[in-house]
């Protein structure tokens, strides 16, 4: 499902760090991943997951190694650094927090959409 | 096309995904290490979706819809550049930031350098040929008395090392050898010394200055012409030793007429050349006077020698002035070789002309960096104003006010306008010195005659006025007023307050320069031992 950009924005380095912080993975791998987990409804653009994990890993909330797979083929992990984990906690605080005041304002009606 | 394939990783790859990817990488234009691990990252994920894809058909058909997904290959170049750059560490990003602020620094300081060291002057005038136009005056080269004068420098024997270094000032100070020596020195300069005199008959001194070379600064007028001033200075030397030798040996009439061919020997090379032969002129010139006061000193003169020398000295003495408009020529020279030329008299300093931008260092960085700088026209009106100013400090007597005047002039003035003047007031302050050296030269010889007319020392030197010896008081420049006299219990005592402007009671120094200042003490004569306060 296509979300609006600026919706995604916000939610998508959250959601790249909480697959990161269950173990480290390649980018193919992380994109199944957020597919996977969200029944398909949460897919991030090939195009925007790239970017979007180098900028984490320049705020270093993630950390990238090449390393050579079994199959051979070279791959560049990622893992959540101390720090990510530290901001994905405040972040899913943050984030209750939000879905807690939607739901206060959408009351049942969001939930019947 | 294969072997590139494999070469950069594509071989697993169909062609579109190569070329994407290729595209991504090409438009991210960053550093190759950022780009070789995108473009691997890129392959790898692409191998990973296509790896269970059976048919070739089957891999272009995902890769299409795979590029599709990723979205234009330009705007996911930007967006991984410019992630790339935020992952660079704080310490290469501050490096990086200052090399460009300093490139840039770099690059403006090199366009300034280019706009001060690039741009043509327009060499319009010759200043040398206008020299020598000037210094002639349009008169008859035969009343030209340098000719004769270098010729003699030319062929003048040097003085003996011994004699050089010594302080001696009468024959009579020397050995028996010394004596010998010195009476050999000045009979191989006889030719020389003759051939003086008879140039000096010329009313004239002016030089010829060499237009071989146009440009002052180069060294056109001034190569041949400083080795010409060091020989003709040798010359002067030369016959102050025969005036004192002469004077020595009682031939008082040779020793007093070779004592005024000196003075005018120094006297002729002021006037209106370059301010170095002027300098010269002025120093050959002290030497006669103080040959003269030597023998003064040292033997009884007649009243008629006296006035003998009095009439010359004061002829001499009423028509000096020191002019610096050659000096302003070499000024100008240098302008029109250092300032671009916009044909209407305007321009901007270049090169060395770039002295004229600032009065110090940091005002001169300041204002090439801010293009700041002044026109041709604007640093001529300048020089004529100041170098006006200048003029007027030889023309007047005020010593005091005149370097006052002279420091306001030059305070708030360019770096090389600075370094310029002084030096003009060095020389007119040296061409006062002269000037108030020949007056006490004329009140000296004006009381030594009136003692052996009268057989007493005048009161006062308005004395002498009021009885005719004298047609105007004795002028102090450095008192602006007269020359301080006073009577003694068997002689008397006449000086000039000298460079520090104020009464020492005649304690002697040279021009009052001493550390307690001191005054220029004319009689009684002081001898060199005692002269430096």
């Amino acid at each position: 499902m296509k979300f609006e950009r600026e919706l995604l924005k916000g939610i998508a380095p959250v959601v790249v760090l909480e697959i990161l912080s269950r173990g480290r993975m390649y980018g193919y791998e992380l994109s199944e991943a957020i597919e996977a987990k969200s029944q398909k409804i949460l897919t991030l653009g090939q195009g925007t997951l790239y970017p979007l994990l180098y900028n984490l890993e320049a705020q270093k909330l993630v950390r990238g190694e090449w390393e050579t797979a079994p199959s051979g083929r070279k791959r560049r992990y990622y893992s959540i650094t101390s720090k990510g984990k530290e901001k994905l906690q405040a972040d899913k605080i943050q984030l209750a927090d939000l879905f807690k005041s939607l739901k206060l304002v959408f009351g049942t009606s969001l939930a019947n959409i | 096309m294969r072997k590139e394939k494999e070469q950069f990783g594509f071989e697993n790859l169909p062609d579109c995904a190569a070329d994407y990817i290729r595209l991504v990488i090409k438009k991210m234009r960053w550093r190759k290490k950022a780009r070789k691990d995108v473009q691997a990252e890129l392959i790898a994920h692409f191998e990973d979706v296509l790896k269970d894809c059976k048919t070739i058909e089957e891999k272009e058909g995902t890769a299409k819809e795979l590029i599709s997904n990723f979205g234009d290959a330009k705007v996911l170049a930007v967006l991984a550049r410019r992630a790339k750059k935020r992952c660079q560490p704080m310490w290469v990003k501050i490096l990086i930031h200052s090399l460009q602020i300093l490139g840039i620094i770099i690059l403006y300081i090199a366009i300034c350098a280019g706009y001060i060291g690039i741009g043509k002057p327009n060499i319009s005038a010759n200043y040398v040929e206008w020299l020598n136009d000037y210094v002639r005056g349009g008169r008859n080269e035969s009343l030209n008395s340098a000719p004769m004068i270098k010729k003699a420098a030319e062929i003048s024997i040097d003085e003996p090392n011994w004699l050089k270094e010594s302080n001696a000032s009468w024959p009579s100070d020397f050995n028996e050898i010394q004596l010998k020596e010195l009476e050999n020195w000045l009979a191989q300069n006889t030719e020389v010394l003759e051939t003086l005199r008879n140039a000096l008959k010329k009313p004239y001194y002016w030089n010829i200055y060499d237009t071989n070379e146009s440009d002052f600064i180069k060294g056109g007028p001034f190569g041949s012409l400083m080795k010409s001033l060091s020989k003709q200075r040798m010359l002067a030397r030369a016959m102050n030793w025969q005036v004192r030798y002469s004077a020595y040996k009682n031939n008082t009439e040779d020793a007093i007429n070779d004592a005024i061919s000196l003075c005018k020997f120094g006297h002729r090379m002021q006037g209106n050349g370059l301010l170095i032969e002027q300098l010269v002129g002025i120093a050959i010139e002290a030497v006669g006077y103080s040959t003269i006061f030597d023998i003064l000193d040292k033997t009884t003169l007649s009243a008629e020698h006296l006035e003998k020398m009095q009439q010359f000295i004061q002829q001499e003495q009423d028509d000096t002035v020191i002019d610096i408009q050659a000096e302003k020529a070499c000024l100008y020279d240098f302008i029109q070789r250092n300032f671009t030329d916009d044909g209407k008299g305007g321009g901007r300093p270049i090169r060395q002309g770039i002295g004229f931008a600032g009065k110090n260092l940091p005002d001169l960085i300041f204002n090439i960096l801010t293009f700041n700088l002044p026109s041709k026209k604007e640093i001529i009106e300048k020089i004529d104003n100041i170098y006006d100013i200048y003029q007027r400090g030889f023309d007047v007597a005020d010593m005091k006010n005149i370097e006052e005047q002279y420091n306001k002039t030059t305070q708030n003035e360019s770096l090389l306008l600075q370094i310029l003047t002084p030096a003009l007031g060095k020389v007119a302050t040296l061409s006062w010195r002269a000037k108030t050296d020949g007056d006490g030269l004329i009140a000296t010889l004006v009381i030594l005659r009136y003692y052996k007319q009268t057989g007493k020392y005048p009161d006062n030197l308005e004395e002498l006025l009021n009885k005719g010896f004298i047609k105007r008081i004795p002028f102090d420049a450095f008192r602006n007023g007269p020359l301080t006299y006073r009577k003694t219990d068997t002689s008397f005592i006449l000086y000039s307050f000298g460079e520090d402007f104020d009464d020492d009671g005649g304690a002697p120094s040279r021009w009052g320069t001493g550390k307690e200042g001191g005054d220029q003490v004319f009689w009684p004569v002081v001898h060199p031992a005692k002269k430096c306060k």
